[in-house]
């Protein structure tokens, strides 16, 4: 027995040993190294020479890496919680499974799936200042009577449909979709009928924000740190809110049943049923939420000089930076020492949700 | 008579809930349709840009030149007389192509004859000893067509647009290629004084610049594709490498395959092995092992990126595609695979040890053959991870710029083309490095959606 | 027999040898990508073809399309960096620290070339880098707008208030048609560095230090009046990163760039008619200022081969080198003798035009070049930041040159710790 289990054990290092070998180059030794250097002055051509603290010191004085850090900490904060409220109220206002639901998944997963590298690229034409979404903004202004009148159109055939059914003694739900397609048709017809005179007349209006060139800040982040907010968010909701769907539908039933003969609101429902049955799926897209946007490079790399460095930069390209700065010397110590400054949000977050994370299942 | 009653509240029921119903249902696809169009809308209007000269004027416009069928039957016609490919155009020897223009100004004395020139091109991104257009193409004299009276057009100056009306005439010249090189591009230049307006053309202007003065073509030889994909033929055809005049995009596209199916592999066989030793084998340092690739997980790459980068400098693999593919710690495959394994009643393999089989007969005959539905969506998600990946090939391709995978190759781009404004270039290429990605999505989709189903329900 | 066998041993090793010695030597060179990459390349391939081919050597250039200073910095530590490279004027300080630079030499070849450029490549005395080329700025205006607008074109004589007032002539007559009197970039290189220059003011005094003087705020405050009096706008506000971008798309009047604008504009828009003119004057100095960049070839330590790098590089900064890179509208030469070849280039009228202008605008007033001894490149970020905060960021000037002023003091105090 003994020779059968000595004689696995070695077929188990043998199997485990290209695993071992990879962890050990590229994960053991490489946080060594990096702890190492983070207490040294090393520029890839000095030897390593001790400095104590000093790296630590330095970066905390460091104006931009103060930025860096309020830039990905919020910036992470942020864009995890947006992304998992919306995703779940989305996934909750469809609830559940629908016909073609093949067709709106594609549409829902496509730009999740995408390189970074490209959907920034995208974006980042997106925001030109002589791009789609000033243009889109333009357009807007410049045709506001059409809309104001759409608008109002709209609200007057509405409340017009609503009171003739009321008058004909039919009760009627406001928010009957016939009736508001068929308010909204004849809005437009209303619009188009007025097109030509001078109700309808575009105004030239150029809308020019500066959505990247920026160091303006809109709240606690720079505007460009929202545009790119705006960006994570757009690709991340529609795949997190399949999760939750997919979620939503495992709920039992019976649950929502017995609320209901108990006299319990919708709301309170959601909130007592809904959310805590969620609980593990919601534990899932705020890890992998947070974990990435903490590290969040690839976008602040793309953008380049279409942004100043101060509105942009995050800790992974703070870090980044140090070790290879455009035409100037490497600062392999204090590239480590931020690094591990990121390493250590990261792993305090995980660990703080994993705490949160079990005692909400326990509730659920 | 109580009967009917029932009857008909049970109607009146029904048909309450069918109402509602209907509009639960007009409402969730209303709903969904927006949120469908907000999520690609952005990628489909920047589709559409990708198709334009320059993708930053009127980019809300989206009845463009290339989409129009009468500039598809100008580049059609022009590519067919110039090189017998209506397809992809050109210019051939002894070949003849015939234009014409239209000008518009307000009166008939001001309406000069327009002059036609075939610009030097000395290009200095372009290669340096290509043949000159300009010796081997001439111009044939201009021929007055017809002249109309009444025309009402647009002056554009800068960004002023004014309604005019006025007289127009249209002239017919021919471009005749003299020398004997096939040239696969041919620009043109139409020059006029300023208030005189280009209203109508074989193929429309590329751009109108000196404020109005010049009409220029950058290729009045296309076929249908090179005019409507043409970012898309300039991604490919433009940036060429200086040693071997290949193109770069070409390379990159290479490279990206090469990494990708490479680092798959082998993330395949650390994964299954390791996957198993750990879900079948005691071992010393077995549980040290499970552990530390568990926190590897939680550990951002910008820590470890310098030692590793360090590692392959001193061995001298910087640069080579061989520095993304090995630099691989596949612990979230190899936890992938061990759950799996895990999942495996111990029976099935125990008349195998029995046997006396030895583990690596029993993982590749038996575990496997199982095993298949989370081999396919290591791979696949593999696949999509090496092929997106940005920040460490980032770091180990420097140069030459044949090396690069796409994503840094879509940021060497963007430096290049970008200073420009050049960004239907971009564009053009954004969108040509995802087609691999997403045609395995549209084959392969459920190992996307089951995968993160499963993993989030799990927990 | 024997003799067979012999003859036969030595025609063998004849053959060994000539094969050897036929089979040349291989030099790798590195540089920027973008233009440069054609320009070099066809340097090396046409320009100098015959010359390489006597010295029996290929050289293969190496366009670095990413961050070349990584690359550099790179390559050196790990021991694979080609032979010869750029060296960028502001850089040479950290390559020359590196100890992997080989001090130049040939003082026969140094003096041939401008004083001023060579002196830009000294660390403590000694040259780390031949100048290759160099360059600076000037005004081009696009001649239809002028033309258009009915104002006068800039001339040699403008100070900057008088192509102020030209610019705003322009922009009150085709403001209606988005026509603007130039891009403006916050930031030291562009058109705020000539206009700064102008005044006389010292980027580092004797002692080390950087003072934001009165003569620094006047400069400042008329280069922050443009973009507030709408005369210029930011580069961005017209989808480019500089403006020379700006200039390409016809809609701004003038651009203040230098040589590498011909190249760009010959791809961008050929068919744009400018012209251009020194740098302006200031009116109290009656000088003009200039920005002098400069780029170097500087040889690799490491190299295995240096009495053959060391003759590609004079070759690389011979005469005919520079007429091709002069003609390829990307720099002007760095040697002496080529003053004469700038001011009777033909082709392009505007391009020599734009070179003259140039050449001009370095012989006269105060010309300082783009380097910062051993601050570097770092040296530009406070006053890069100072004018970020103000046009972009409304920041208030006097509160902006006072954070700036702090931080060159801070990176002085730094500079002095290490010094120590």
């Amino acid at each position: 027995m003994s020779a059968t289990s000595s004689h696995r054990s070695f077929y188990g290092l043998i199997l485990v040993a290209p695993f071992l070998v990879t962890l050990l180059v590229f994960f053991v030794y490489a946080l060594i190294r990096a702890l190492v250097y983070s207490f040294t002055d090393y520029n890839l051509f000095n030897e390593p020479e001790f400095v104590g603290l000093e790296n630590f010191l330095g970066i905390l004085k460091d104006k931009l890496f103060v930025t860096a850090f309020f830039n990905t900490v919020l910036f992470a904060v942020i864009v995890t919680s947006l992304q998992t409220l919306l995703a779940l109220g989305l996934a909750v206002v469809i609830g559940g499974n629908f016909f073609g639901k093949q067709f709106f998944r594609v549409a829902f997963y496509v730009p999740s799936i995408l390189s970074s590298a490209a959907v920034t690229l995208v974006f980042i034409w997106f925001y030109q200042n002589n791009g789609f979404l000033n243009g889109f903004l333009s357009d807007l202004v410049s045709h506001r009577r059409s809309l104001w009148i759409l608008i109002a159109g709209f609200i007057f055939w509405w409340i017009a449909l609503v009171a003739i059914y009321a008058l004909r003694g039919r009760a009627v739900n406001w928010f009957d979709p016939a009736l508001l397609l068929l308010s909204g048709f004849l809005s437009l017809l209303l619009c188009w009928g007025l097109s030509g005179s001078e109700f309808t007349t575009a105004e030239e209006a150029v809308v020019s924000v500066n959505w990247l060139g920026t160091q303006e800040y809109f709240g606690p982040l720079p505007r460009t740190m929202w545009a790119i907010v705006l960006q994570n968010i757009f690709t991340t909701v529609p795949t997190f809110m399949l999760l939750f769907l997919a979620g939503v539908q495992g709920i039992p039933k019976d649950l929502y049943e017995a609320a209901t003969i108990d006299g319990a609101s919708r709301w309170r429902q959601f909130l007592h049923i809904t959310v805590p049955q969620l609980a593990p799926v919601t534990y899932v897209v705020v890890t992998f939420g947070v974990i990435g946007t903490l590290q969040m490079f690839d976008q602040v790399a793309l953008m380049g000089e279409a942004a100043p460095l101060e509105s942009r930069v995050t800790l992974a390209y703070y870090v980044y930076h140090s070790a290879f700065p455009p035409g100037g010397q490497p600062h392999v110590g204090i590239a480590s020492a931020s690094a591990l400054i990121l390493a250590a949000i990261t792993l305090a977050v995980v660990y703080l949700q994993k705490l949160m994370g079990v005692r909400e299942k326990a509730n659920g | 008579m109580v009967n009917e009653k029932v009857a008909g509240a049970l109607n009146a029921l029904g048909q309450a809930d069918t109402r509602r119903f209907l509009a639960r249902m007009a409402w969730l696809y209303l709903f969904l349709l927006v949120l469908a169009t907000v999520t690609l809308g952005v990628f489909c209007v920047a589709f559409v840009a990708s198709l334009k000269e320059d993708a930053l004027t009127n980019p809300t416009e989206l009845s463009i030149n290339q989409l129009q069928p009468s500039s598809w039957k100008g580049a059609w016609s022009l590519g067919n007389a110039g090189a017998d490919d209506a397809w992809f155009g050109g210019l051939a020897p002894g070949r003849e192509v015939v234009f014409e223009v239209t000008y518009a100004n307000q009166s008939l004395e001001q309406l000069v004859e327009p002059v036609v020139k075939i610009p030097k091109r000395r290009s200095s991104i372009a290669q340096p000893s290509a043949p000159e257009v300009s010796a081997q193409v001439a111009v044939g004299s201009l021929q007055l067509l017809r002249e109309n009276a009444q025309v009402l057009y647009d002056e554009v100056s800068g960004t002023k647009v004014t309604p005019r009306q006025g007289v127009s005439r249209t002239w017919r010249f021919t471009l005749h290629h003299r020398g004997a090189t096939p040239f696969d591009q041919v620009p043109m230049v139409i020059e006029v004084p300023k208030g005189q307006v280009l209203i109508e053309s074989t193929l429309p202007a590329s751009r109108i610049e000196r404020r109005g003065r010049v009409a220029s073509w950058r290729n009045v030889v296309p076929g249908l594709l090179t005019y409507v994909f043409g970012n898309y033929v300039r991604v490919i055809d433009d940036a060429r490498s200086l040693t071997t005049g290949d193109s770069l995009f070409m390379s990159w596209t290479f490279n990206s395959f090469f990494i990708a199916v490479f680092k798959v592999v082998l993330t395949l066989i650390i994964a299954c092995l390791g996957g198993y030793a750990l879900a079948r084998f005691q071992f010393p340092g077995s549980r040290l092992i499970f552990y530390t690739m568990l926190f590897s997980m939680m550990v951002p790459g910008q820590v470890l990126f310098i030692s590793n980068y360090l590692v392959f400098r001193d061995i001298g693999l910087l640069n080579t595609p061989w520095a993304v593919i090995t630099a691989v710690v596949a612990s979230a495959q190899v936890l992938i695979m061990k759950q799996f394994f895990e999942g495996i009643p111990r029976e099935i393999e125990e008349a195998a040890i029995v046997d006396g089989a030895n583990p690596f007969t029993i993982l590749t005959t038996i575990f496997l053959p199982l095993s298949r539905p989370a081999l396919a969506s290591v791979t696949i998600l593999g696949f999509q991870g090496a092929w997106n990946d940005f920040f460490w090939p980032l770091v180990v391709l420097t140069s030459p710029a044949e090396s690069y995978t796409l994503p840094v190759g879509l940021l060497s781009l963007r430096n290049v083309y970008g200073i420009a404004g050049d960004w239907g270039m971009i564009l053009a290429g954004s969108f040509l490095s995802t087609i691999p990605v997403l045609l395995i999505f549209i084959f392969f989709q459920r190992y996307f959606v089951e995968n993160d189903t499963s993993s989030a329900v799990k927990g | 027999m024997k003799l067979t066998l012999l003859k036969a041993l030595t025609l063998t090793l004849l053959m060994v040898c000539t094969v050897t010695a036929a089979a040349a030597q291989k030099l790798t060179l590195a540089g920027w990508g973008g233009t440069d990459k054609a320009i070099i390349h066809g340097l090396l391939s046409e320009v100098l073809r015959e010359d390489l081919r006597a010295l029996n050597v290929e050289v293969e250039y190496l366009p670095i399309e990413s961050n070349f200073g990584q690359y550099l910095m790179n390559s050196l530590s790990s021991g694979t960096a080609p032979d010869i490279f750029y060296v960028d004027v502001n850089s040479v300080d950290v390559l020359a620290g590196s100890g992997k630079l080989q001090p130049q030499s040939a003082a026969e070849l140094q003096a041939t070339m401008l004083p001023v450029l060579v002196e830009s490549f000294e660390v403590q005395k000694t040259s780390f880098a031949l100048p290759k080329d160099f360059n600076a700025y000037a005004v081009v205006y696009n001649r239809d707008v002028f033309v258009d607008a009915g104002v006068d074109i800039p001339h040699a004589q403008d100070t900057w208030s008088t192509l102020k007032e030209k610019l705003r002539q322009v922009v009150v007559a085709l403001g209606d048609e988005g026509v603007y009197g130039a891009c403006l970039k916050a930031g030291y290189t562009g058109g705020f560095s000539p206009l700064l220059l102008s005044t006389g003011w010292e980027p580092i005094g004797a002692d080390g230090r950087t003072r934001l003087d009165d003569r620094f705020e006047q400069a400042f405050r008329f280069y922050i009046s443009l973009f507030h009096d709408n005369i210029a706008i930011l580069a961005s506000e017209l989808g480019h990163s500089w403006s020379g971008g700006c200039f390409g798309t016809e809609r701004t009047a003038i651009a203040i760039e230098g040589n590498w604008l011909a190249g760009y504009l010959r791809d961008k828009a050929p068919n744009l008619l400018y012209g251009a003119v020194p740098t302006p004057l200031n009116a109290a100095t009656g000088s003009a200022g200039n920005l002098l960049l400069s780029v170097g070839w500087g040889l690799n330590r490491d190299s295995k081969n240096m009495r053959l790098a060391q003759s590609v590089l004079e070759l690389l900064t011979s005469e005919k080198a520079q007429r091709w890179i002069l003609a390829s509208g990307l720099a002007l030469p760095s040697r002496r003798s080529m003053a004469q070849a700038v001011e009777s280039a033909t082709g392009r009228d505007a391009e020599a035009q734009l070179a003259n202008a140039i050449y001009a605008g370095v012989n006269r007033g105060y010309v300082r070049p783009y380097s910062f001894g051993a601050y570097g490149d770092a040296w530009t970020d406070p006053i890069n930041e100072a004018l970020s905060a103000v046009l972009v960021g409304g920041v208030e000037v006097d509160a902006a040159l006072k954070v700036a002023q702090q931080r060159f003091d801070d990176m002085y105090q730094r500079f002095q710790e290490r010094l120590q």
